[in-house]
């Protein structure tokens, strides 16, 4: 199969895969690398919850743009 | 189109540059050395980084480019700033920003060069900033046309002009006045753009009327991603060049948008900031993008693609909105020609100069700094009207960054993550890799190939030349590489 020929929709399928294993992988990151120095440690300053929305945007968005 | 300015849009012009002027200026009175200069003196806050991060990112070929790309392939052109931003900025605030935090550093290429050595240093401070002078170029070209669009103001008058003011600007406030001046700057931007979207889809019989005629006769400009056979953005293409290597060499390794990251108060404050930005940056598509399609839809009568954005503003805007989209372009102007003055002029003084000019007297780099900043500008001011001969801004300067984004983001991956590559490697797979890409570019390859296939070459280069060169010590290694239990 000729690479040109390839199919659009596998770009939005791999898309939302890459996302989607983002969404995962933030998490292993430890916490305490992310607060570190913060003024406080309170669950907002834990900036890994903070790319979830944004993984979410992300999701409906290619698969609203399909 | 007639090029009768309304008063009430000139008034607002006047006001807002008068605003902009007086805070920075105020802000620059607190420049003492060169790290306020640069750093702002470490004491930046998390939202204000965020905020200047979307300025500088948003620049005025990013406005009126994106827009002409946008009329050209549609929401396609989105991908710049979904795949091709938020997974690398998400990479930057949890890896890359904690990494270069530890090192302590004013600039990625001291990073570089205490990852690798001086030579990798200078060469990358000369090729960013050569690249650099270009982008600014660029902004000052885009800017120009705007002007000349809604002005009539010929080319090399608006490069003069616009090109004059931020310059006086630039010089005067250092990072600290561009951090605050951006945070406006992108208020203004966003409310700019969101009157157009709230206008284009009233006059286009709302959201379903507007998708209707817009793939009437162009049926893939809803689809985010183009047939894999596509002449500018195969989608292969902008999965493996863009997602995978520009959008990460750009928000892990552009010391244009990560300088203010470094002048942040703390570490957990350049990361929120970093991670801030994404969610804004998500949004951009709709102040850049959207009004591309709207001329498209509304079959607007102009002579190339990157005359949308600037024909929307003339005929969509009523006067006084009209004249605060205008300076909406403006702000993306000086937030991004600003941040790239300053950050070429820290890599030139302290990258360039600080390691070929080793007895330089270092307590002189503030004026230096200040000196630098005007000649760059000027230099990028007779470059600025041959722009217009490269045809479409945004795949111009995206080529330029294709040519050396490839082998750098190799180089800041690989000296990161392992404690395998060497110093020798680092400044082979630099040189080599470039010319790799300028060949593979001779060759009219698409730019998103030349940059995946230079990245993938730069990683063997870097593993296999590492085998038989010497490593640094491992106690330089500890405060270099990203360890997973250190924190």
């Amino acid at each position: 199969m000729n690479p040109a020929d390839f199919p659009v929709e596998w770009a939005n399928f791999a898309a939302i895969g890459l996302f989607i294993a983002i969404g995962f992988a933030v998490f292993l990151v430890p916490r305490s690398m992310v607060t570190k120095d913060a003024p406080d440690q309170k669950r907002w300053r834990d900036v890994r919850w903070w790319a979830i929305p944004l993984v979410l945007v992300q999701l409906g968005l290619y698969l609203l743009f399909t | 189109m007639d090029s009768v300015v309304h008063p009430l849009d000139l008034l607002i012009i006047m006001a807002y540059l008068g605003v902009v002027t007086w805070v920075g200026l105020k802000v620059s009175r607190g420049v003492h050395n060169e790290k306020d200069f640069f750093l702002a003196g470490r004491s930046l806050a998390w939202y204000v980084i965020g905020l200047s991060i979307i300025g500088t990112n948003i620049s005025a070929e990013g406005y009126v480019g994106a827009s002409g790309g946008a009329y050209k392939v549609g929401v396609a052109q989105a991908n710049f700033e979904w795949i091709g931003a938020i997974p690398a900025m998400i990479l930057a605030s949890l890896i890359f920003i904690p990494v270069y935090w530890r090192a302590g550093v004013y600039s990625i290429p001291e990073y570089m060069g205490m990852r690798y050595n001086g030579s990798v240093r200078v060469l990358l401070a000369l090729i960013t900033s050569t690249f650099a002078v270009f982008a600014i170029a660029v902004g000052l070209w885009a800017m120009a046309l705007t002007l000349q669009t809604y002005l009539d103001w010929p080319i090399w008058v608006g490069i003069l002009v616009t090109g004059t003011v931020v310059g006086l600007y630039s010089i005067a406030g250092g990072l600290r006045a561009v951090a605050y001046t951006d945070m406006m700057q992108v208020i203004v931007m966003f409310a700019g753009s969101l009157v157009i979207v709230a206008l284009g889809i009233a006059q286009t019989d709302g959201f379903t009327g507007f998708a209707v005629k817009l793939t009437e006769h162009n049926p893939d400009h809803l689809h985010a991603f183009l047939p894999a056979d596509h002449a500018d953005f195969p989608w292969p293409g902008v999965l493996m060049g863009l997602a995978i290597v520009l959008s990460p060499a750009y928000w892990c390794g552009s010391q244009t948008i990560l300088q203010r990251t470094l002048g942040a108060r703390t570490q957990w404050d350049a990361s929120a900031a970093m991670m801030a930005a994404a969610f804004g940056k998500t949004l951009v598509p709709l102040l850049i993008v959207f009004p591309g399609l709207l001329a498209l839809v509304m079959q607007a009568d102009i002579a190339y693609p990157d005359m949308a954005l600037p024909w929307v503003i003339k005929n969509v805007l009523p006067p006084g909105l009209s004249g605060l989209m205008f300076i909406a372009l403006i702000a993306a102007l000086q937030s991004t020609v600003d941040s790239a003055l300053n950050s070429t002029s820290l890599m030139i003084t302290r990258d360039i100069r600080g390691v070929l000019m080793k007895k330089a007297d270092r307590s002189k780099d503030l004026v230096v700094g200040r000196m630098l900043t005007g000649m760059i500008l000027v230099v990028a001011m007779l470059f600025a009207p041959s722009i217009g001969d490269f045809g479409g801004m945004y795949v111009f300067v995206q080529t330029l960054l294709s040519l050396f984004q490839g082998p750098t983001l190799a180089l800041l991956v690989m000296g990161a993550f392992t404690r395998h590559v060497t110093p020798v490697a680092g400044l082979v797979t630099l040189v080599t890799g470039v010319a790799l890409s300028g060949v593979l570019t001779l060759q009219e390859l698409n730019m998103l190939y030349v940059a995946f296939l230079s990245f993938v070459y730069a990683i063997v280069c870097l593993i296999v030349v590492s085998f038989f060169t010497p490593k640094l010590p491992d106690d330089v290694l500890n405060r270099l590489v990203w360890r997973h239990e250190s924190r």
